[in-house]
């Protein structure tokens, strides 16, 4: 009884951690992303669920959900101008 | 020379008051039985049918319109959709017209000031849905530029056997019946039958809810009433349909047969012609289409719901059918149709791109093509009023908002007179909005420029933005909803509140849509235990009592009544008291926090009275459609329990919106099966 306890109890705290740093934190070392919303569809971040983050060039940039990494990447610059 | 102009002043007030012709109509709301599919529902009828009869008019008539409520209990509405008119006329109950009661009539007076394809419904709770609507024709006073050898109009609608209020019910419970029922529920082997598992596993694990392009399930798709429409229209004949969207909760894409659709005209005011191959149409936009029967066969231009749980046709020339096909039905798997959408909505796309788009089997609306003929520019030296509006909300628990807020959170925006107001439509949802102004056309600031088109009603697509803007040039208040009328009901509108009344002006509106109650019970009885929960739900508060009662081996039960309030889709807080005889538990309070964790793990974190800690996980994994498997563990660190650790499993199969077959294992209870109900 005592492994289930343990068990669930890691289980419980491994998600409560994977979801306090899913998308919400910063990237070590990356420049922060300030904004809350999405880089590419201008959506708050969290709408479409939990924000997803990559680093691109040092940049530290955030997204509503993992299609809009794909129109990231056809052309970064052009999405990364909003920053300025 | 006053002498001389005095008489052709008197002749002409004279001319124009005989010219403008009064047209009366009496409209009688009443309570009928029909039997579209078989079986006798009630239904709600205009002058004895569904759709209302057509109002036709010239434009310049003087509109003289009776409406007579015949229901024994229910007050009605008429709201003219997309008319410009005073606003004592505009028939929303209680903000702008007062509602008409039981057994009593209103008289609506006004102008027909343009011309146009519009329509009527009521605006009273979900009477839209029973079927109070209908159509209006106003005829240009020059003719119509687009002559055409036959005239017709398509009234689109979706019918339900359900009462639209256990409709409203079961969407605020959260329940997957609907889409179970139109094929569209997302399960594992679903997702492996699609090969995007892997996707269905990222969305669960990042707290996405199901994605589906609609909320509801239809008995049937209907064009003025009925699932086929075969008006007079001879092989060679140019036809002008002019398609009403007014559906409750359907998009609908329109296809032919023939070939292109060439489109007039969009909520009433012209635009340039243009070919589409297909058009999507959302609820209460209007469009104006044009086609040439070819000289010999019948030819079908189908009306298909957006999520592809059937269509309804219209049928024209004679001959060998010539039928229209489906479009494909959507990946609810994937997100990248979506995407593409709200690429196109945000001027993301080159003209070349968006125009491209339109020839998809499954396109946007088709907005990137409208051109107005003439300069819709609007003076240059108005003050501008910029208003970020996002669309927000949460199918799950089925609140729908602006900004996060619902209408009665948050009612109104202010404008003032004579100011160029821009709305900034942001959807932060994975659904389309249908969004409609009353009392004013906006420009749709698509690229044309100048030419924008002028609407009353705007697509904005999941995860996609538009921009409008109008002139404020009336007075007192004016509805600003989504026409998804379950939206609209679950809080999904806002006033649009001329400064003029004063700073301490507040709009009144429909009581009903201010403080809606709904009340639901869902448990489940078998062979070991009883356990489930009954429920008030009001905006965002849940008062229940909660219950499981267990007889295996000993009688157990625990009952708990207790408030929850919903803060977002991942945050509730709890607070309560519990009634137990399990040994070494006593009654007590409880309060704590619900929190959705990723892949959709439902934890409940409390504290008792007694200063003893329970936490709770929940997880449904949807195996097939119908089929789901259920697992729940708590532990509770109360030292005076037998068991401070509790499990169980069950398996659930889906029998129909009431029921489902369950059976499983419970630590406290053992094993047993029975039946899940909800009501």
């Amino acid at each position: 009884m005592k492994n289930i306890i343990i068990t669930t109890t890691a289980v419980f705290a491994l998600l409560i951690s994977s979801c306090a740093t899913s998308g919400t934190g910063n990237v070590s070392g990356a420049k922060p992303y300030t904004s809350d919303k999405c880089i590419v569809t201008d959506n708050k971040l969290g709408s479409m669920g939990d924000p997803v983050t990559k680093v691109y060039n040092g940049q530290e940039v955030k997204f509503c959900c993992a299609p809009c990494v794909k129109k990231f990447d056809a052309n970064p610059e052009k999405y990364l101008s909003k920053l300025n | 020379m006053k002498k001389i102009y005095l008489p052709i002043y008197l002749f002409i007030a004279l001319m124009s008051g005989i010219s403008a012709k009064v047209i009366s109509y009496d409209l009688y709301v009443a309570e009928q039985k029909i039997s579209p599919t078989g079986k006798a529902v009630k239904a709600l009828t205009v002058n004895g049918g569904i759709p209302a009869p057509t109002l036709r008019f010239r434009e310049g008539d003087i509109a003289r319109i009776t409406v007579h409520n015949n229901l024994k209990t229910e007050e009605t509405s008429t709201h003219w959709h997309g008319l410009l008119l005073p606003n004592q006329y505009d028939g929303v109950p209680y903000l702008t017209t007062k509602p008409i009661k039981p057994g009593m009539s209103h008289t609506f007076e006004f102008k027909l000031r343009h011309s146009g394809t519009y329509w009527y419904h009521s605006h009273t709770g979900l009477q839209e849905q029973r079927g109070v609507y209908g159509s209006i024709v106003v005829t240009p006073m020059g003719g119509e530029k687009v002559k055409t050898n036959r005239d017709h109009v398509v009234v689109l609608s979706d019918w339900t056997n359900e009462n639209p209020w256990s409709v409203m019910k079961n969407l605020m419970r959260g329940s997957e019946v609907y889409a179970i029922k139109k094929g569209n529920a997302q399960s594992i082997y679903g997702a492996k039958k699609a090969g995007k598992l892997k996707e269905y596993f990222a969305r669960e694990k990042s707290r996405m809810a199901p994605m589906d392009v609609s909320d509801v399930y239809y008995d049937q798709f209907w064009v003025n009433g009925k699932q086929t429409y075969e008006p007079e229209a001879k092989n060679g004949e140019t036809v002008r349909l002019r398609f009403i969207n007014a559906g409750a909760s359907t998009y609908f894409y329109l296809s032919s047969s023939i070939g292109d659709l060439k489109i007039v005209s969009a909520d009433g005011v012209d635009v340039v012609p243009v070919n589409v191959p297909k058009i999507l149409i959302g609820m209460a936009e209007t469009y104006d289409v044009v086609v040439k029967v070819p000289a010999s066969g019948k030819y079908e231009i189908r009306a298909t719901a957006q999520d592809g749980s059937g269509h309804a046709s219209v049928f024209l020339g004679s001959g060998k059918l010539q039928p229209a096909s489906d479009p494909p039905k959507p990946n609810l798997y994937t997100m990248d149709e979506m995407l593409e959408g709200a690429m196109a909505s945000m001027g993301d796309m080159s003209a070349k791109e968006a125009k491209a788009s339109l020839h998809k089997s499954r396109p946007p609306a088709p907005y990137a093509i409208l051109k107005s003929p003439k300069s819709t520019e609007l003076p240059k030296n108005l003050p501008v009023r910029e208003v970020e509006l996002r669309l927000t909300g949460d199918m799950t628990r089925y609140i729908w908002s602006f900004n996060g807020k619902t209408l009665n959170e948050d009612s109104k925006i202010v404008v003032k007179k004579g100011e160029r107001v821009r709305f900034k439509l942001i959807n932060d949802t994975m659904m389309h909005h249908p969004l409609h102004l009353h009392g004013h056309f906006f420009r749709l600031l698509n690229g044309q420029g100048a030419y924008s088109p002028l609407k009353h009603t705007v697509d904005v697509p999941p995860m996609g933005r538009r921009t409008i803007e109008f002139e404020a040039n009336e007075e007192k208040d004016w509805f600003f909803h989504c026409h998804l009328l379950y939206h609209m009901d679950a809080g999904m509108a806002r006033v649009v509140s001329y400064a003029e009344q004063g700073e301490d002006h507040e709009p009144t509106y429909d009581p009903k849509l201010k403080n809606m109650k709904m009340w639901m019970v869902d448990g489940s009885i078998q062979s070991h235990m009883t356990m489930g929960m009954a429920m008030l739900m009001k905006g965002r508060e849940d008062y229940y009592a909660m219950w499981e009662y267990g007889w295996y081996d000993h009688e157990e039960y625990e009952v708990d009544f207790g408030w929850k309030h919903y803060f977002s889709p991942n945050w509730s807080s709890l607070a309560g008291y519990r009634l137990t005889n399990e040994h070494g538990a006593e009654n007590r309070f409880f309060a704590g926090v619900q929190y959705r964790l990723p892949y959709l793990i439902y934890s409940t974190l409390a504290v008792d009275s007694e200063a003893n800690f329970r936490l709770n996980l929940e997880k449904e994994f949807q195996l097939t459609s119908r089929l789901g498997l259920g697992a729940e563990a708590q532990y509770d660190t109360n030292p005076d329990l037998e068991e401070n650790f509790e499990w169980g499993v069950s398996a659930n199969y889906f029998l129909n919106g009431a029921f489902s077959l369950t059976g499983g294992y419970d630590s406290a209870h053992g094993w047993g099966g029975g039946l899940q109900f909800r009501f």
